[in-house]
This record gives structure tokens, C-alpha cells and sequence, in this order.
């Protein structure tokens, strides 16, 4: 475009700015604010079921007891812990099988790669509840795994793999693959392999080079797919509530007992603001680090 | 603001535009051929929505759920939308002294003189939901159970006590073919206090205690907790005992012969006790067309409707002149109109403090989780 029209040119730029910034204020922002404020009040039986945040004579109410109530009891920090870890692990997992998949597109021939591409977006197509659904018909003691195992003679006794741990990564690994591999994807086929032949030209082995070329290069993605992959991971309730067993207590199970069964929307909400806090901080320190590294590379 | 008025009617006309409707006045909502239900799923007979817009001319819209504490949560949320609900009444009893309900205009219920005043009576635990309610089913509390299985494993036991859940000696047994519970709170704590011969309703610090290190004790011997997988596993016998409540049995059996297994299936009312559920219809206090929300209720209540969905469901209720329309297997099986003689062991699940109620959830989560 020339610069003729710049006026108009930053109309447009700043409308496009704030368009993002318009809808977390929207979507992230005000939700936000209501669970804070929810998560400040005394639970009541009423319509809705908390005291208000200004009382009738227009005092000020909010109390921390809700917060200081987390503390009280083990079972928060175990299964916050807990849900972080195996989110943490998901995540691990999905990097581990993304990267490969994400690279073999990126190198393939553009005519291929489209329908890989597409293969890798199909399962979207179809409810995210009948995948997990799909699971449980494969996992469950007369499953198809196991039943295949058994005829195999592989065992005799079938394996139990439902409702177990194991299940549990299997549906979280499966279920965010793709959010893993499209941001890896897009930073691979970018990347100038030139770069790659260069280093290996002046005698870099391929590992050598994998690490020193394309691992800091592809490194937006790796982040950028990690965090798809491990902020909804952490909260996840229903892959656990479908093929976990009754021990694999995590926190999105505990929000929705002080949701729905115990009736404390503040404590609920306490529990859910600090689950974000919780999830926030690491991407604060990710980002930080990165800034930080952009310039010591300048 | 002229500014945000103008946002407002450019809004209003996109929103119309796509088909939605927008805040409209009471009168315009009530005069809609409308009426919005929500029910549990499949708890209603496949052609009962359509006997009714055929005879009425009013569209149901009808949306269905799969746990109590949903509809909670979405009534006391507020403007839910909803004209008729079908709720239970131990939740309801909490939530009809906060004014979520509208009180029932009796007069225009004309059907509800086809019911069962002793049964009626027997059934009417709930003080605080009288008034707010017409009857829809009810039912027990106890556990379904594969008879060959079960007989493989246990020849000679009795099978009429709640020792097959909650004494460990039993229980282990019986842990290789399955043993599943119902995942809430409210329905087994009620169940073990009662075993140990306990109030079942009791929340204080000592009952939950000796609640809890009973469940502990046959915790290694259950399989899982659910409200819903058993319908599933029993046909598959993935599970041979499985507490759950009354219909549900029924259903699963005929699951089975659907899917061409033959199976028995019994259902035992524990002798200690066993808990008495009772589901009404209600009105939401804002619901947006009371009129057709009364023509739905009374609907229900018409005798061959109510043997409609009776025949469906596997369900009792109290509406005298459904029975002669209503299959007498379902008449004639104790586990669903439970014999006179048996009427003793029903205690009534009573809605608790909700500060004790926290204490309940939790010890529960012990129990699941270890934690």
C-alpha cells in the first residue's frame, strides 16, 4: 500500500488492535471480574445463592474467607498439584509425538501435505464427547484392545486399562494433539532449510544441527503449542469424569462438587481464580524469558 | 446515550435478523404457542410431546438432563427460561422457600383428582414443595443385581440386606464380578447410616465418621461410583451388583434382551432401609408462558398419558385411574410398588443444612479418591 493513504492506514491499524482486545475485554475480562467479585462473597441460600458485593446500606462486603478456606483443606493442594502435574505430562507426551508428525508435514510435498494436514484437522469434524465416548469402547475390560489381546493370546485376563490414569493421558494426549502440531507445523514450514544445509555443509552432524537450527528456530511454536495444549489440559473435566477411575481426583471434579453439590458458588469461584492464577504465572515467566532472550539475541 | 441506543437497535435488528428472539414484554412471551419443559432423559414416553401439539396446538420445546444438580444450579441462576421442570423434590424443597417456584394454581389442574390419596399421602414427604408441585414418579433406593452371577459366587446368601454393598466380608465375594455404587453423596451416606442402623439423614460430625469408615472398609471391593454406567454394565455384565434406583433395573434387563442377552436381573430393597425418592413437576416463579406450562402439567397428568410414560419409563406414580391402562408387570412388581408389608424400610432422603452438606461432600471425596 502507498504512503499516501497512512492516515487511514492507523485508523485501520488501531481498529485491528483493538478488535482483539475488545473481545477479551468481552470474553476474558468481564467473565472474569463476575467470579472475582462472586468469589469475595458469603454463600446464601437465595436467588442467586451469594450475598451481594455492596450490602443494602451500601457497605462494602467482601470477606477472604473462601481463599483462606483452600488453605484449610489438603484436599485442594493435592489436586491442583495433581492436575498441573498431568496436564504438565500431557503436554510432555503431545511435544514428544507432535514434533515428529509437525516436521514430517512441514517436509513433505506440498500436494501431500495438504491432506496430512486435513487428516490432522478431520477428527474435529466429529463431537470432541463421542471421540472420548470412542475410548471407552476400546479401553473398557471387553474393549476392542482387549479383546484383540486376548485372542491374540497375548494375555488371558483382560488389561485394565479404563478407568485408570493411564486412560486419562490417553484421552488428553489424543484429544489436544492437534492444538500441538498446527502451531508447530506453522513455524516448521516457515524455516529456511538452507540454514540446516549450511550447518551441516560446515560439519555439523544432524543432531548438532536439529538442536542448534531447527529446535531454536521452531521454538514459537513449541510454545505456542504447549500452552494450547497444557492451559485447557489443566482445568479438563470431562476426559477425567469419562475414563478416569474414582481416584483420579482433579481440580475440575472439585470445582464442579463446590459448583453443583455443595451450592458454594464463592468457594467455587475461589477455587477457579486461583486455578487461573496458577495456570497464568507460568506463561508470565515463559513470556518474561523469552522477551528477555529476543534481547540478549539483539 | 443516544450512542448506546442506537448500538441497541442495530443489536436488536442483527439478533432478530438471525432468527433469535430478543427481550420481549411478558404479554407478547405468554400469547407464543410455547411451552419450554425440562426433564431427566429418557423419562417420558416417545409420543407424549406429540399427543400434546397435536391436541393443543402449542410447540414444545423440550431439553432433558442427566443430574439433579444441574437443574439446580440453572434454577437458582434465575431466568432460566424453562415453563415446566421435573425435579426432585428433596432438591426442590430447598429451593421452593428461596421463591424459585410459582405457587400452583390447584383450579386448573382439573386432572388431579385421578390420583391415589394413600399413595398420594405415603409419598408426600417433602413439607415445603406442597402446593408448588403436581406428583410425577417415584421410587426407591437399593441395588440391581445378576442372578446367575451373584448365585455363582453366593448360593445361599439371603439377599434382602445392604450387607452385599457395605460389609466387607460379603462384598469381597463379590468384588471379581463387579460391584458399582452411585456416585453421590446423597444417596449412599443415607443408605450406609441406615445399614448401621443409624438416622439416615443424620450430618453430624460422629454419623459421617462412622459412615465413612464403613465405606473405607469395602472401598478396595467396589468397582466404581456412577449414576448411569450400570445401565450399561449390567446388560454387558461388566458389574453384577449394582445400587441404583428402582426403574433401573428394569431398564437394563430389557437393554439386555434387546442386545440379545439373556440375563436376570433382580432388585433388592435393603431391609435396613432404603431411600424414597419422589420427582414433581414444578413452574419456575419467572417462567415465560404459565398459561401452557398449566395446559403441559394437567396433560400429565391425564390418565392415559400418565400410562403412556408409566409403560415407558418403569416407574411408580400415584395416578389412580393410569393403572388399569398401565402393563401389570409393572403393577405387579414389588420393586416398583413395593408390597404394604415392606413400606417400613422407605425412609425419606430429607434435603440437609447446607453448611453440613460441605462436610458431606467431602468425607465422600475421601472415600472415592483417598485424598
Amino acid at each position: 500500500m502507498s504512503r499516501q493513504t497512512g492516515h487511514s492506514d492507523t485508523t485501520w491499524q488501531r481498529i485491528a488492535i483493538a478488535l482483539p482486545y475488545l473481545w477479551l475485554l468481552i470474553f476474558f475480562l468481564a467473565p472474569f471480574a463476575i467470579i472475582l467479585k462472586i468469589s469475595f462473597a458469603d454463600p446464601v441460600i437465595a436467588m442467586p445463592p451469594f450475598t451481594p458485593t455492596f450490602g443494602d446500606d451500601g457497605a462494602l462486603q467482601i470477606t477472604l474467607d473462601n481463599y483462606a478456606f483452600l488453605f484449610t483443606d489438603k484436599l485442594y493442594a493435592v489436586t491442583y498439584l495433581k492436575s498441573v502435574l498431568m496436564a504438565a505430562s500431557a503436554t510432555a507426551l503431545c511435544l514428544l509425538l507432535g514434533f515428529p508428525i509437525a516436521y514430517g508435514i512441514a517436509r513433505a510435498e506440498p500436494e501431500t501435505r495438504n491432506i496430512l494436514l486435513l487428516l490432522i484437522v478431520l477428527p474435529f469434524w466429529i463431537s470432541f464427547l463421542l471421540r472420548v465416548y470412542a475410548w471407552m469402547g476400546l479401553l473398557n475390560n471387553y474393549g476392542v484392545i482387549n479383546n484383540l489381546l486376548m485372542w491374540a493370546g497375548v494375555t488371558d485376563q483382560p488389561l485394565a486399562m479404563m478407568y485408570t490414569d493411564f486412560a486419562i493421558y490417553i484421552g488428553l494426549v489424543y484429544s489436544y494433539l492437534p492444538f500441538m502440531i498446527l502451531p508447530l507445523y506453522a513455524t516448521l514450514e516457515r524455516m529456511d532449510l538452507d540454514l540446516v544445509e549450511a550447518a551441516q555443509d560446515l560439519g555439523a552432524t544432524s543432531t548438532v544441527a536439529f538442536w542448534n537450527i531447527t529446535w531454536p528456530l521452531a521454538r514459537p511454536g513449541v510454545i505456542a503449542g504447549c500452552l494450547l495444549v497444557f492451559i485447557p489440559a489443566t482445568g479438563e473435566y470431562v476426559i477425567p469424569y469419562l475414563l478416569g477411575g474414582p481416584e483420579s481426583l482433579l481440580i475440575g471434579r472439585v470445582l464442579f462438587d463446590e459448583f453443583f453439590t455443595n451450592r458454594d458458588w464463592p468457594l467455587a469461584s475461589a477455587v477457579a481464580i486461583v486455578l487461573i492464577f496458577l495456570v497464568v504465572i507460568p506463561i508470565v515467566l515463559l513470556q518474561r524469558n523469552q522477551a528477555r532472550a529476543t534481547e540478549n539475541a539483539a | 446515550m443516544p450512542v448506546c441506543q442506537r448500538l441497541f437497535i442495530v443489536m436488536s435488528g442483527l439478533l432478530s435478523l438471525a432468527g433469535c428472539t430478543t427481550d420481549k414484554t411478558a404479554d407478547t412471551a405468554s400469547s407464543e404457542k410455547i411451552v419450554n419443559v425440562y426433564n431427566w432423559a429418557d423419562y417420558i414416553a416417545p409420543d407424549t410431546l406429540d399427543k400434546f401439539e397435536a391436541e393443543y396446538g402449542i410447540k414444545v420445546n423440550y431439553d432433558i438432563y442427566d443430574g439433579s444438580q444441574v437443574v439446580d444450579v440453572k434454577l437458582l441462576a434465575g431466568n432460566s427460561g424453562y415453563d415446566v421442570v421435573v425435579h426432585s423434590s428433596q432438591y426442590s424443597s430447598r429451593l421452593t422457600p428461596i421463591g424459585v417456584y410459582e405457587k400452583l394454581d390447584y383450579s386448573r389442574l382439573d386432572n388431579r383428582h385421578h390420583m391415589d390419596l394413600e399413595l398420594r399421602r405415603k409419598t408426600d414427604v417433602y413439607e415445603k414443595t406442597r402446593g408448588y408441585a403436581i406428583p410425577y414418579h417415584w421410587g426407591t433406593t437399593g441395588y440391581a443385581w445378576n442372578e446367575k452371577l451373584v448365585r455363582e459366587r453366593l448360593p445361599n446368601h439371603p439377599m434382602d440386606s445392604a450387607d452385599v454393598l457395605f460389609d466387607p466380608e460379603v462384598a469381597s465375594r463379590l468384588a471379581d464380578c463387579g460391584i458399582s455404587l452411585l456416585d453421590g453423596p446423597t444417596d449412599i451416606y443415607p443408605m450406609v447410616l441406615a445399614y448401621l442402623g443409624r438416622n439416615p439423614n443424620a450430618v453430624d460430625d460422629e454419623s459421617l465418621a462412622a459412615a465413612e469408615a464403613q465405606l473405607m472398609k469395602v472401598r478396595p471391593y467396589i468397582r466404581y461410583f456412577s449414576n448411569q454406567k450400570m445401565q450399561i454394565d449390567l446388560p454387558t455384565q461388566e458389574v453384577c451388583v449394582a445400587m441404583s434406583w428402582s426403574g433401573d433395573y428394569a431398564t437394563a434387563e430389557r437393554r439386555a434382551r434387546e442386545a440379545g442377552v439373556d440375563i436376570k436381573l433382580n432388585y433388592t430393597m435393603p431391609k435396613e432401609g432404603s431411600g424414597l425418592w419422589v420427582d414433581g413437576v414444578y413452574m419456575p416463579a419467572d417462567a415465560p408462558h404459565k398459561d401452557n406450562a398449566y395446559l403441559f402439567m394437567n396433560f400429565l397428568m391425564r390418565p392415559d398419558i400418565a400410562a403412556d410414560i408409566a409403560n415407558e419409563v418403569w416407574y411408580a406414580n400415584v395416578n389412580k385411574a393410569s393403572w388399569e391402562l398401565t402393563n401389570p408387570k409393572i403393577m405387579n412388581n414389588p420393586a416398583i410398588y413395593p408390597p404394604e408389608s415392606e413400606w417400613h424400610v422407605l425412609y425419606p432422603v430429607l434435603a440437609v443444612d447446607p453448611k453440613r452438606e460441605r462436610f458431606r461432600t467431602r468425607s465422600f471425596a475421601r472415600v472415592k479418591s483417598g485424598i
